[in-house]
């Protein structure tokens, strides 16, 4: 069974407003992204949630141009983003797993370095979130831990005032206590900047719960599942009686599992369904856990 | 582009002057090793050295940047292809032009000069423009290949001159000699350094097209 991704049927994400993926396609040897529809809203932070291979990091090197577009759109506020466009990479950050910095050059030349490429930099913030991060200048890139180089790549994505900052599983590998801190510094980011929008890839429930505004499901390619975290985890979850006929606008997500259909609904079906013959409420409504393992059945 | 020779100078600082002090140790070992060497020898071995040495760093230059990864944060900097390729191209020439000065002034000046200093032009801008084909090469193709394509066009033109020398050499000396006339020598360097640039061309305008995927290794 599949479901049309959210956006498509008429989704709150589904806006004109800041980065829109339209359609967007890429076809690699062996794996299709894709059709994806996306809208990233400025203020917000979405996480992007997937088992390994799913696409997200496909997604974000296609947004961050380091992979061409086999199909589809990408626009900042309608205007569009083509290959090669130097003025974009003005406009966003994007730290990889793997943060890869020159390990041989100290911190402060490697921000002098950025600062001298791109054309906004902010030297004195640099400065202010160094102290703030606690990153010694003076120490070299690759005496730094892992934590400290995704610092790093916020402190050069803050200071060259970016629209957009992007973190593939920043938080991999880090112990919890960096964790925190982590999604601590990414909601101070946005509570600062309404118009930063921040796209965090994570395999780990927790950062995504504490850290973002909405959620992206991606598996074998495609967007199974979008919409807001917070309003997902104040909707019930249904399990509906064997032989249930899905109607998909019931469903802002359904899947089916040992025979019977199980859906988050949309809050005008929730009255309605609730009153079905039936159909019984889960305990504990519908939580990321929930939504993220039902998905596995909705493309397999 | 400064910024990135000052970033490539910092990183690469201490393999090169490494590098750079073995090539200039390395003379005065043979000599101590053997004295009675003539100076045409030595020569041969400081040309030879430089050679070696615009294969060795062409390759570091770029293939710290594809093993490491830090490509990729490269490229998403607003940096400019042709800026990525070009600072590369010389810090090489950066090193190379210093080192080959520091060589010859060292070990053969006399050689060179005054009478040859058509030669050590030529073999300057030879040097330049291999190592242009080490940096480019790496930049486009991966290790295996981009490893040994420098030391194969070197190859090919050696072996094609070895050729001419063997089949005609009384029309190859006549055309050598020729070739050093001074009012030669500008044209020659100039198609030489053209040829450099064409290849560097070349490297920026596949480097436009390429997915970042194609560069880390």
């Amino acid at each position: 069974m599949t479901f049309p991704p959210t956006a498509d049927r008429g989704s709150p994400l589904a806006t004109q407003q800041g980065l829109l993926l339209k359609g967007v396609e890429k076809r690699l040897p062996g794996f299709h992204l894709g059709p994806v529809t996306l809208s990233l809203r400025p203020g917000r932070a979405c996480g992007l949630l997937g088992p390994n291979g799913a696409g997200k990091t496909t997604l974000l090197n296609l947004i961050a141009l380091q992979l061409r577009l086999s199909d589809g759109a990408i626009t900042l506020n309608s205007a569009p983003i083509v290959w090669g466009d130097a003025a974009w990479k003005e406009r966003f950050s994007y730290i990889r797993e793997t943060v890869a910095f020159y390990d041989e050059l100290p911190v402060s030349a490697t921000l002098r370095l950025a600062g001298d490429l791109y054309q906004q930099w902010d030297a004195r913030f640099a400065a202010e979130l160094l102290d703030r991060f606690q990153l010694d200048p003076r120490k070299r890139v690759g005496t730094l831990s892992k934590g400290n180089k995704v610092k790093l790549g916020i402190v050069v994505a803050l200071a060259h005032r970016a629209d957009l900052v992007m973190l593939d599983e920043p938080t991999a590998g880090l112990d919890p206590t960096v964790r925190a801190e982590l999604q601590t510094i990414l909601r101070e980011l946005l509570a600062a900047d309404p118009q930063l929008i921040v796209v965090l890839s994570s395999h780990i429930f927790e950062d995504l719960e504490r850290a973002a505004d909405d959620i992206v499901i991606v598996r074998h390619g495609r967007v199974v599942f979008q919409d807001e975290l917070r309003s997902l985890e104040s909707a019930p979850l249904y399990r509906m009686r064997e032989g249930y006929v899905l109607e998909n606008a019931d469903a802002r997500v359904a899947w089916t599992r040992s025979g019977r259909v199980w859906m988050v609904p949309t809050v005008e079906a929730a009255e309605r369904l609730r009153s079905f013959p039936g159909c019984e409420l889960v305990p504990g409504g519908a939580t990321l856990d929930a939504v993220y393992h039902g998905t596995e059945h909705l493309c397999a | 582009m400064r910024a990135l020779i000052r970033k490539d100078v910092h990183v690469h600082r201490l393999g090169m002057a490494g590098t750079a002090a073995v090539l200039l140790g390395l003379p005065a070992l043979a000599g101590l090793v053997k004295p009675d060497a003539s100076e045409a020898s030595g020569t041969s071995l400081i040309v030879n050295l430089n050679f070696i040495l615009v294969l060795v760093w062409g390759d570091w230059l770029v293939s710290r940047e594809k093993t490491k990864g830090t490509i990729g944060w490269l490229r998403t900097l607003p940096v400019p292809e042709e800026t990525m390729v070009t600072a590369k191209v010389a810090t090489y020439m950066l090193g190379c032009v210093s080192l080959w000065i520091a060589s010859t002034v060292l070990y053969c000046r006399h050689f060179y000069f005054p009478a040859r200093w058509r030669e050590w032009v030529l073999v300057l801008c030879a040097l330049m423009f291999f190592g242009t084909v080490s940096v480019c090469g790496r930049f486009r193709f991966r290790q295996k290949l981009g490893q040994v394509l420098p030391p194969l066009v070197l190859g090919v033109l050696a072996g094609a001159y070895y050729v001419l020398v063997r089949m005609a050499p009384a029309e190859t000396a006549r055309l050598t000699v020729r070739g050093m006339q001074p009012r030669f020598v500008v044209p020659e360097a100039a198609g030489i350094l053209a040829l450099s640039v064409a290849v560097v061309w070349v490297t920026v305008a596949w480097l436009r097209r390429a997915e970042t995927f194609q560069l880390v290794e």
